[in-house]
Order: structure tokens, then C-alpha cells, then sequence
């Protein structure tokens, strides 16, 4: 067969973020890329099969001899497309960003103005929370929104302005720099997450009312300069906003799904966004170290750059301590930083409480980062927790907690594992437990394990 | 024979304080029937180590507390596989290179609060979700390097869990590694993160799936099949056989970047499949087959009815022969053959 009978496929999405694979008749990959897709192939029928962030499409196609074939596959709109044949391909958010399956115009400048707000405040820092219906089924009214608030490290309330709309309510708070949280009150208790309020940054936290509630676990966050107001999109820019903000979806459902599976273009993208959103590269570079074998001198680059754009930030200091051990670079040497206030994200809190059973101390002791560590819940990529009682002074120092206390009983369910395991009595394993592995297999900081192994020793 | 290749092989059917399964089993015993044949995995049989309860015994597990198999057993497998896999490479260390470990489990799962993807064990119950965390197992291996490689494969669910915390292995940690070399690794699941698996006529689909890929996924350049062709096979398969149903499921097949992770060769005849094609009301006209290359393999009178043949395993396209009516069938026409017997609607 000749040159000319070989047929073209080109496949040319709407959004650079898109995916795309070929599979040939033996269901093998014959070519592969991301944001678009030119590639000479022999005449014959094909799987083209794309992926967005959580939204995968497949298609069969033909490709005749020496005809160019293309294949333009969009994203979902929510107003719906009219009359095409084009595969659709829907990423909701719970951000109004544009190119998503839930964007809303209105919603979107909302966001605007708040922000806006923010930055006229002149503080050195601040929070904008935004609660949001993503459709018409889900239900909203301003009673479900305050179920969200904003808390203090000390769990005190922050003073707040509101504004409410259709289908959605902004919360601008300007701050002090800091920890602080985002209190979910459901009819099965509090729930926390952790905020940071970096200097001269503002922290925009974007959630969900969906169909099942609020939905603070799929929470979309991202970051402006202070006085530089979350904007519009610019489709004149090198990288255009709407790319990022898909790329950052994607990213976002990458953590979650605990894979590297973004291209490298898009995680380019998302990295160099972090000068004017420093979420994204806190983002980029957790998705970068899912991947075996990361670019370390890129990491190093990435988190080097977040230190100076956001110092202090707990995320990023986790982020350091990843890149460390990426390396197997010697810890004994090293000046300790230590975290007070937990990271926002979860894998930013488990690389610190599992350096911690390496090097004790990492997480202050009886700062809230320590502290927090045993009440942790798993809801999705943003680190969570709730307290045993609300009613129940939070314990700051030395927990003299009963059996009912979480951290002693994790580490009692990892004892009578241990003890099952190597047929010992458990109270011989808790005279001898090692408390490093036990930090491990509970994932407690040391402190914790040190002083629930104290608690039942004593009795 | 794969000397240096050990497998720990887990099925569960029962599970007194859960529900039960018919398949799991199965599966297990399938894929350890696949690590036996010589033309499959090659292990030697003293390398698999099956860790399920018999069908007798799992009659007379009446109660979550004492149904098996559990994670000191598991555990114990693969501490076993690991011991001798030390005890290979102290006699000679090259042998390193040469070694595997696979870890196959079926039953009930969950992706408890911390993990990606879990095996309840037979003594999970309402209030102690015993589990044994996959990615755990897999990171501990990796740690201590023992094998070269580290292959996991999980036919069970990984429905969202965030009260059950995934639980670490209680086998020791290691020091140091036993060799200063990095293991790599390959773990497929039945679905995506949070996400149910369903058998089939008491076969996993996923299982179905991985045991067919590793005779029909494209071959490589060097002519095998790897985890990077066997991983598009997999997914497709699995994709295929679910959809149209409530719960379409999305297998995820991983490899450490990098890793080139054989599993043998294809066999030298693709798989062949009923097929039977389904014509829209009311077309009678003529069709022809043409294959993937576009050649013409049949041609059916639509009048007569469905057509049944056997097609070997590709994508196809069904068009009106030339004279006839043209036609909107579904997909213009176009579908695809892979996993067990295919009915196509046009």
C-alpha cells in the first residue's frame, strides 16, 4: 500500500485538556496524545477513545483510504448543543469556570464581585467561600448554605459579609494570615477542613449543592493575588484561562483518583499558572509525585517557587518534605520545619504524619496538626476531620484519654492485629510495640502513638 | 517454568456477615489455573499459594467470626513468597532480576478512608470492615524489594468506605531493602475508585477480561504481551461487556512509568466469538460485513432475520450492499467484537 492511500486522522477537541487514544482492530494503543491529535494510519475501522478529567467518551471510527478523516469532540455545555454529531465530553465543578458542564454566567460574577470586595478590604489576607446550586434539581435555599461557615484555628466563628443570589450565597472574609476552616454541620455532626490564608493571597473555596447535598469533599479552590480580583476569562493570554481551569479539574480528578494520569502539557500548564494561583501548583506537583518516577529537578523548581509565592504554607512544606524523600535524601541533618495547622490536602497531611513517625516532631507538638490527626475522615482529596464531641474542650496538650479515645483505639486495633499475627498477648506487645511502626500502621503521629501507648501501659 | 515467579492467590465467596458470591472463587482458581499453564503465567505449582476456604468449609462458616480466609493467612502467604524469594537470592543474586510476585484477589471490596481499592476479608462484619488494603501490600513489597516485580490484580469493588480507614500490613518493615534496585509494579482493578464490580454467569467481568487479554492483547514490538498492551485490551474488554447495563464499570490497569512488564505471548489464533446482529424493524435489504481492513468477509439477506456467525475478536462494519436502501443503522454501522459471545443492535 502507498503513501497516498494511508488516510489522516486528525482529532482536534475543544479544550487542550481533552486526551485522546487510538485502539486498532487488536485493541492495541496505535497512537496517543493530548489537546490534539494528527496522525497517518492505515485505512481501516478505529476506537478513538477520549478522556477529560472524570468524562470519558468513546467512538468507533472508519478511515477510508487516503481520505482525511476529523473528529472535533466538544465539551458539554449546559444549556445543551444543538443538531451535532460530535462527541460531548462533560466536566462539572463546582467552580463557574468556563468550559465546564456548570458553568453559570451569573454565578461566575458573583464570584467576581466578592473577590472584588476582598481586595478592596486592603487586608493582608482573606477567604471567599461561594455555595452554589451546579443544576436545577438540586435543591438550595440560603438555610442549606449556612450549614457552611467559616471557624477560626480556635474554632470561634470569622465575621463575615454575604451576599445571596439565585442559587448561590458568597462569603468575603478578610483576615489576619493563617489557619482557619470550613465548618460543615450536617445531621450526622461537624465536619472540618482545613483552610490556609497565605499573605497577600486570597483563598476562594467554590462548593457544591448537588442532588445528594452540599458537597464540601468535591470543594473546588483556588487562589488570586490580593488585589488582583478573580477575573474573567482572557482569551488573549498565552495560557488561556480556560485551559487552566480545566487543566485544574483534571488535575483535581487525578489526586483523586490517585493517578498521574495528566499529560504533561497540561500539568506544564497548570505549573506555570501557580505565579497568579498557587493552588494549581500545589495541585501540579502532588500530581507529579503520583507519578514512579518524577522530574525531581522540576519538583524541586515547582516547590522552591511555591516557598517563595505562599512561605509558611503547610502544603508546601509537605510538598518539601515529599521532594526529600523522592530523593532518599539523609533526614538527620536537615533544620526542622515544623506544621501547626493541617495542609488543606490529605496527601499533603499524610506525607507529614508519615514523616513524623520518621522524624517526631515534624507536626508540632499538641498544635492542632498533631492533634487532629486521629479524628481524620477520607472524603475525598481535601484533608477532613471531625471531633469526637462538640461539646468536649479540644485537648491541646497531653490527651489522658480513655480506651473510648480514637488514637488509642487505633492503635489497640493495630496491637490485636499484630498480636493475631505473631500469636503474642497483647498487653506483651504493648510493653514492646515499636513506636515508629505502629505510627506507620496506625497513621498517628509519633506524639499521639507515644501517648496512647503510655495511656494503656499505665493502665 | 518462571522459577523466581510466586503468586498469592485469594477467593472468597463466603462471607457470613456480608453477602455471599458465587464467582469469586472461581475467578481465583481461574486466573491461579492460568499462572499453572505453561503457556500462561509458568510458575511452578509449589509457587502459588491459594489462600481460599473450600466449598465444604465455607458451608460451615455460620458466623463472620469464624469464616476464612483472613489477613494473617494472606499475610502469611506472602511472607512465605517473600522468604523464599531471599532465600533464591542469597544463593545466587542474580536471580533477582528474575522474580515476581503476583497477588490476585476475589470477593467483596471496598476503598476504605486512606486507600485505593480493598478485599473484605471473611470475617468482615457490620462495625469491623477487616480488610486487606491492595496498595499497601504493594507499596510494602516495593519497599522491601524482594521481587522485581510486584503484580496486583483486584476483582471487587472499591464503593467509598470513609469510615473503615485502610489498614497497613503487620508483616515487619523492613530496614532496608534487600537490594538497593527499585522494584516495579503493575495493579489492575475491576473499576474506578469508588466505584461497584459485578460478575457474570458467577465470572468476574474483570477476571474475564485480564484472562482473555493475556491471549489476545496486541503484542508489543517484541512480540508480547505487556502490562502497556494488555492494559487498552483489559479496559476495553471490561467496558464492552458492561455497557447498556445500570452500572457500566471502568477497569483501571496501572504500570510504574517505565516498567515493561511481559506476561507472554499472545496466542497464535485470535479468539473467536458468537455474534449475532440485530437488524433495525422494518429493514429487509442486503448487508455485507467488511473487517477491520475494510475487507469484505459475508454478506447476509436482513429479511431472513438476525444474523448469527462466528467473528474473531476486532472492530467490524455492517453496511447495506451496494444497490440496497441506504440506512441510519446505530454507530453508522460500526462495532466491535471482545469478550464473551456479542449482541449487536444496528
Amino acid at each position: 500500500m502507498s503513501s497516498s492511500d494511508l488516510a489522516r486522522l486528525t482529532v482536534r477537541p475543544e479544550h487542550k485538556a481533552v486526551e485522546i487514544s487510538v485502539l486498532d482492530s487488536e485493541f492495541g494503543v496505535v497512537a496517543e496524545g493530548a489537546g490534539e491529535l494528527s496522525v497517518d494510519l492505515m485505512p481501516g475501522i478505529y476506537e478513538l477513545q477520549l478522556r477529560l478529567g472524570p468524562s470519558q467518551e468513546q467512538r468507533l471510527i472508519k478511515l477510508e483510504p487516503g481520505q482525511p478523516h476529523e473528529e472535533h469532540p466538544e465539551l458539554a455545555i449546559p444549556e445543551g448543543r444543538a443538531q451535532t454529531d460530535e462527541v460531548q465530553l462533560a466536566v462539572p465543578s463546582a467552580a463557574p469556570l468556563d468550559g465546564t458542564s456548570t458553568m453559570r454566567e451569573d454565578h461566575l460574577r458573583a464570584a467576581i464581585e466578592a473577590s472584588s470586595a476582598l481586595a478592596a478590604s486592603r487586608e493582608p489576607s482573606g477567604i471567599v467561600l461561594m455555595v452554589r446550586s451546579l443544576s436545577d434539581k438540586a435543591p438550595f435555599t440560603p438555610a442549606l448554605a449556612r450549614t457552611l461557615s467559616l471557624v477560626a484555628a480556635d474554632g470561634r466563628p470569622v465575621t463575615v459579609a454575604q451576599r445571596a443570589g439565585q442559587k448561590w450565597t458568597t462569603s468575603v472574609a478578610p483576615l489576619q494570615p493563617g489557619g482557619y476552616a470550613l465548618r460543615h454541620t450536617s445531621p450526622a455532626g461537624a465536619t472540618f477542613q482545613p483552610i490556609w490564608a497565605a499573605a497577600g493571597w486570597q483563598t476562594l473555596v467554590f462548593v457544591a449543592s448537588t442532588e445528594e447535598g452540599l458537597a464540601p469533599d468535591r470543594a473546588a479552590v483556588h487562589m488570586t493575588r490580593m488585589l488582583d480580583p478573580w477575573q474573567l476569562n482572557t482569551p488573549d493570554q498565552p495560557d488561556n484561562r480556560r485551559d487552566v481551569d480545566l487543566a485544574v479539574e483534571a488535575a483535581r480528578w487525578s489526586l483523586r483518583q490517585g493517578r498521574p494520569s495528566i499529560s504533561s502539557e497540561l500539568l506544564g500548564l497548570l505549573l506555570r499558572s501557580k505565579f497568579r494561583n498557587p493552588m494549581l501548583g500545589i495541585i501540579g506537583a502532588h500530581v507529579m509525585l503520583l507519578n514512579a518516577h518524577p522530574d525531581l529537578r522540576a519538583l524541586q523548581t515547582v516547590i522552591s517557587n511555591l516557598s517563595n509565592l505562599v512561605h509558611g504554607h503547610p502544603d508546601v512544606q509537605a510538598l518539601g518534605w515529599l521532594l526529600e524523600d523522592a530523593r532518599h535524601e539523609g533526614r538527620a541533618d536537615r533544620p526542622k520545619d515544623r506544621i501547626s495547622w493541617p495542609p488543606m490536602l490529605l496527601a499533603s497531611y499524610a506525607a507529614a504524619i508519615e514523616r513524623d513517625a520518621d522524624e517526631p516532631g515534624l507536626l508540632a507538638e499538641g498544635s492542632p496538626a498533631e492533634t487532629l490527626a486521629q479524628n481524620l475522615l477520607v472524603t475525598g482529596i481535601w484533608t477532613t476531620w471531625r471531633l469526637p464531641s462538640e461539646t468536649t474542650p479540644r485537648k491541646r496538650g497531653a490527651a489522658k484519654g480513655s480506651k473510648t479515645d480514637p488514637a488509642i483505639a487505633r492503635v489497640l486495633d493495630y496491637i490485636d492485629a499484630l498480636a493475631a499475627r505473631r500469636e503474642q498477648p497483647r498487653d506483651a506487645l504493648i510493653d514492646n510495640v515499636d513506636v515508629r511502626q505502629c505510627a506507620i500502621g496506625t497513621g498517628l503521629p509519633s506524639a499521639v502513638v507515644a501517648r496512647a501507648l503510655a495511656t494503656l501501659r499505665s493502665g | 517454568m518462571n522459577q523466581h515467579h510466586h503468586a498469592v492467590v485469594v477467593g472468597i465467596n463466603r462471607y457470613p456477615a456480608l453477602s455471599d458470591l458465587t464467582g469469586a472463587r472461581g475467578d481465583a482458581e481461574a486466573f491461579a489455573g492460568w499462572l499453572e499453564r505453561p503457556d500462561g503465567g509458568a510458575l511452578p505449582a509449589s509457587n502459588i499459594r491459594r489462600v481460599m476456604a473450600t466449598e465444604k468449609e465455607e458451608a460451615s462458616f455460620r458466623d463472620s467470626a469464624v469464616a476464612t480466609p483472613v489477613r494473617e493467612q494472606i499475610e502469611d502467604a506472602i511472607a512465605a513468597s517473600a522468604e523464599a524469594a531471599k532465600l533464591a537470592f542469597r544463593v545466587a543474586p542474580s536471580v533477582w532480576d528474575e522474580g515476581r510476585l503476583y497477588l490476585y484477589v476475589a470477593g467483596h471490596g471496598l476503598a476504605p478512608g486512606g486507600g485505593e481499592g480493598a478485599l473484605y476479608l471473611a470475617n468482615a462484619r457490620e462495625g469491623a470492615g477487616r480488610h486487606l488494603e491492595l496498595a499497601e501490600y504493594r507499596k510494602w513489597c516495593t519497599r522491601c524489594a524482594f521481587f522485581r516485580e510486584v503484580i496486583v490484580f483486584a476483582d471487587c469493588c472499591r464503593t467509598r468506605e470513609s469510615t473503615v480507614r485502610a489498614l497497613a500490613p503487620t508483616l515487619d518493615e523492613c530496614r532496608s531493602p534487600l537490594v538497593d534496585r527499585q522494584s516495579t509494579w503493575v495493579i489492575g482493578y475491576g473499576s474506578g475508585l469508588g466505584d461497584p464490580t459485578y460478575e457474570n454467569d458467577s465470572r468476574g467481568y474483570f477476571t474475564a477480561a485480564l484472562l482473555e487479554g493475556f491471549d489476545n492483547a496486541k503484542a508489543d514490538e517484541t512480540g508480547a504481551v505487556t502490562a502497556a498492551t494488555l492494559g487498552p485490551y483489559v479496559k476495553t474488554a471490561v467496558a464492552n461487556a458492561t455497557k447498556g447495563l445500570s452500572h457500566p464499570q471502568t477497569a483501571e490497569l496501572f504500570a510504574d512509568a517505565g516498567a515493561h512488564v511481559v506476561f507472554g505471548e499472545p496466542s497464535a489464533t485470535r479468539g473467536v466469538q458468537r455474534v449475532t446482529i440485530a437488524f433495525p424493524g422494518g429493514y429487509a435489504g442486503r448487508v455485507e460485513l467488511l473487517s477491520n481492513g475494510l475487507e469484505l468477509v459475508g454478506a447476509h439477506d436482513a429479511a431472513t432475520g438476525p444474523w448469527s456467525l462466528p467473528l474473531e475478536k476486532g472492530l467490524y462494519e455492517i453496511a447495506p450492499c451496494a444497490g440496497e436502501p441506504e440506512t441510519a443503522f446505530a454507530d453508522h454501522g460500526l462495532f466491535r467484537v471482545i469478550g464473551g459471545d456479542e449482541n449487536v443492535q444496528l
